[in-house]
């Protein structure tokens, strides 16, 4: 699942980043890190960009780099980690 | 004299806490090789010479954009003796990476934890002095909004340069330090070196491609060789790429640092920013509000400024003009007395009666901006920037073009690539900016009576979507280049305040009443000139209207060829757009006020008393027009100027002037903003400009006029 596929509001945790460039370093100085949680806050009227949250950053993305970094919701992040636990 | 360097992210008020520090002292220049504004301040504290540097607000020394750019190299070779550290303290985690790297530049630094009232009332507290004891300097709470703490943050600024206070170096994982040393070590063999020497291992470390150059330049191959394999150990150790492993041992320090400092609320409450974006950003609000928003902008801006112009225009003419040519009648011969009433008087008061509308329209951008809802608009409109090949921060450069075209080109420095900027740059010139109103205001009052509105707001809307089709041809035309990814911050709102309002809008009217005035200016005092020259001659045989004779047929197809003296307006037109008005005055040779009001006899008494009740007037109308309950200006009742039955004349019919200011919108804006282009792009571009804008102008003016003739046959 990717970052552009959460719903609005949705929490996940940042699994990969993908191939994004310049933009990859740009986003990982701002704190956009593997193991860090994240927000989609919302789409852009027209569906992109999208604005994400990392820590107390809000960030705009456009939806075709969003697509280039792996989430996995926060719900099913900790349902695996209970079951790791038990 | 001590320089201090302020660096910090964007946004997080730099520029006014330099305000709140230096008041009015700020200049504006440009930075050397660049055209990129610098700020600076100088001032004398306790006998020591201060210079104050405001660089452009960077988040981290791997630059992202041209001001990214500017604030590395500073840093990098400029005389800097020491640094402040402006931060956000509510987004401590990301304002402190760049903190994190300013250290490794080892210089006397102080830390300004910025906008410290809205990080106490979220609940948050700072353990400051444990904070001050890891970093080794000081760290000042201030709120720039209201100037507090500023003095506190200089003296202990000086104090740390004059005490060669350095901080202290925050160490990450062992293995890491241990590259750092052994490049350090490798560097010590090259004592010129510009960057810091931790700094410089780190960036090498990282293969920072400008850390790499400076090496090459400094002919330290080996130690670039070096570097590389500093690299790969790491890279094999860490099993992740180099990048990630700095960012990562950055972020590792700051949140032990973070951990050991600071506390957290124990329930963090959704900031009232978030809830601001919920309606302002909502899915099917946000547009609407946008257009709302900008709407009222030049609704209010026009309104509130039009009596305090009429108030200023009258003021020149009839009031200093007057008692000039009273004063100087028959000590300066009448040619003089001309020049300096009709052309420097009249110049001078262009300028000035253009100054309360440029007042009202800045200081409500200045509030957009402030705010953080310009960022907002970025993210509204990036789906359309990116059918165009822009991005969404590009459209703030256009709507500051709504205001000026001058700023609008220096603006687009913030864009990421220069095809960006190219594009943007060819937009610029079609947003109808300010300068133009008043041109729409005259013929639209006279030929448009009932739809003065809708009509200019057609000729607004034209030049978007001309705009918008020039985009878009030039974004399949030119060649497409390496792009930035779009990234941009949405900031949190914050309550604009006066002073930091005042700060982004002094340097702006400044800019005006130097720059332009002086244009405008010398622009009416060559009119004057062209005018009455050759000697004797009145302006219908005058060097003008000899050469707009020679073109004016040219413009039939358009509707305004059969008279010259509208083409003749156009000439000095591209000197400034609001010289037009003026112009037309001239030519027609409608004399000022003065001359009529001549006859009375003149009582500078009653009529400097006049004058402020005019004043007092203008003042209240203008109030009552931002709160809607304008009472009507005269100009209906008032009996037609002689500069108005004149322009009815030569305009058969609305068509013919709605053509004339269709071709106002389009042509070359002004010489400014043509000097801007050469500036900021070359004289490739500023050719081209002055041969496209005419071009394009006429071509549409042509296709209205001749449209509007079909449809009415």
């Amino acid at each position: 699942m990717t970052l552009a596929d959460l719903d609005d509001k949705q929490k996940a945790i940042i699994k990969e980043m993908g191939d994004l460039g310049d933009l990859k370093r740009r986003l990982m100085e701002l704190g956009v890190l593997c193991g860090e949680p994240v927000q989609l806050v919302r789409r852009s009227p027209f569906g992109d960009p999208l604005e994400i949250k990392v820590a107390d950053t809000y960030l705009a993305i456009r939806k075709e780099d969003a697509e280039k970094i792996e989430v996995e919701p926060i719900s099913q992040w900790r349902r695996r980690n209970r079951r790791r636990g038990a | 004299m001590i320089s201090l360097a302020f660096v910090g992210n964007p946004n997080t008020g730099k520029t006014a806490l330099i305000n709140a520090i230096a008041g009015s002292d700020l200049e504006v220049g440009n930075w050397p090789g660049v055209t990129v504004e610098k700020k600076e301040a100088h001032f004398v504290y306790e006998g020591e010479k201060i210079s104050l540097v405001d660089l452009p607000g960077a988040y981290t020394f791997s630059p992202y954009s041209i001001e990214e750019k500017i604030t590395r190299n500073t840093l990098a070779f400029g005389k800097i003796d020491g640094i402040i550290d402006v931060i956000d303290t509510t987004n401590l985690s990301r304002n402190l990476y760049l903190t994190l790297e300013l250290i490794d530049m080892q210089k006397p630094m102080v830390l300004a934890l910025n906008m410290f009232d809205d990080f106490t009332k979220r609940g948050y507290r700072l353990d400051i002095q444990k904070l001050e004891a890891i970093l080794g300097a000081d760290a000042i709470p201030t709120v720039a909004s209201k100037g507090l703490g500023a003095k506190k943050l200089i003296a202990s600024a000086v104090n740390a340069v004059k005490a060669r206070k350095i901080p202290h170096i925050q160490p990450y994982q062992e293995h890491i330090e241990k590259e750092i040393a052994f490049l350090q070590k490798k560097l010590a063999r090259y004592p010129n070196l510009p960057y810091p020497p931790r700094l410089f291992s780190i960036k090498l470390i990282e293969g920072d491609e400008f850390a790499i150059e400076l090496a090459r330049k400094a002919e330290a191959e080996d130690v670039i060789e070096f570097a590389k394999e500093a690299r790969g150990r790491l890279e094999r150790h860490m099993k992740l790429p180099i990048k990630t492993i700095i960012t990562r041992a950055r972020y590792e320090v700051i949140d032990h640092m973070l951990d050991e400092v600071l506390t957290k609320p124990v329930v963090d409450k959704v900031v009232l920013s978030e809830r601001i974006d919920n309606i302002v950003l909502n899915r099917f609000a946000a547009i609407p509000i946008f257009l709302v928003t900008m709407f009222l902008m030049f609704k209010f801006t026009f309104d509130a400024s039009a009596p305090l112009v009429e108030w200023m225009g009258d003021f020149f003419d009839s009031y200093v003009g007057k008692y000039l040519t009273l004063g100087m009648d028959g000590v300066a011969p009448p040619w003089a007395i001309s020049l300096l009433r009709d052309g420097l008087v009249s110049g001078v008061g262009l300028v000035l009666s253009f100054l309360p509308l440029l007042f009202i329209l800045y200081f409500f951008m200045a509030i957009l901006e402030e705010s953080g809802y310009m960022a907002r608009v970025s993210f509204l409109l990036d789906r359309l920037a990116s059918k165009l090949g822009i991005k969404g921060n590009a459209f703030i450069s256009l709507i500051v073009g709504f205001g000026c075209n001058v700023p609008a080109v220096y603006s687009t420095r913030t864009l990421t690539s220069y095809r960006e900027r190219i594009i943007t740059m060819l937009m610029i010139p079609l947003m109808s900016c300010s300068a133009r109103l008043p041109i729409y205001a005259l013929f639209t009052a006279l030929f448009f009576t009932s739809h003065q509105a809708l009509v200019i707001m057609s000729l607004y809307a034209l030049g978007v979507g001309v705009a918008l089709l020039i985009a878009y041809i030039a974004d399949k035309i030119l060649p497409k280049s390496e792009q930035k990814p779009f990234l941009m911050e949405l900031p949190t709102y914050h309550m604009p305040t006066m002073r930091a309002v005042w700060a982004l809008m002094k340097p702006k009217l400044e800019d005006f009443i130097v720059r332009a005035g002086t244009l405008i200016v010398a622009a009416s005092i060559v009119l004057w000139a062209i005018v009455n020259l050759p000697a004797g001659s009145r302006p219908e045989n005058s060097y003008l209207a000899t050469a707009a004779r020679s073109v004016t047929p040219i413009f039939k197809p358009a509707g305004f060829g059969d008279h010259w003296e509208p083409v003749a307006a156009l000439i000095p037109g591209t000197l400034a757009k609001e010289v037009v008005i003026g112009s037309l005055g001239t030519i027609y040779g409608v004399e000022t006020a003065s001359s009529k009001s001549g006859s009375a006899k003149p009582d500078f008494m009653s009529d400097t008393i006049d004058m402020l009740r005019c004043l007092k007037n203008a003042l209240i109308n203008s109030v009552l027009a931002l709160g809607h309950i304008r009472i009507e200006t005269l100009q209906t009742e008032r009996e037609p100027t002689p500069l108005q039955v004149k322009l009815k004349e030569q305009f058969p019919s609305p068509l013919n002037a709605y053509a004339y200011m269709v071709f106002i919108l389009l042509y070359i804006p002004c010489v400014s903003t043509m000097a801007a282009i050469k500036q900021e792009f070359g004289w490739r571009w500023l050719l081209f400009e002055v041969a496209f804008l005419p071009l394009l102008a006429y071509g549409f003016s042509v296709a209205i006029y001749q449209a509007g003739l079909f449809f009415a046959s």
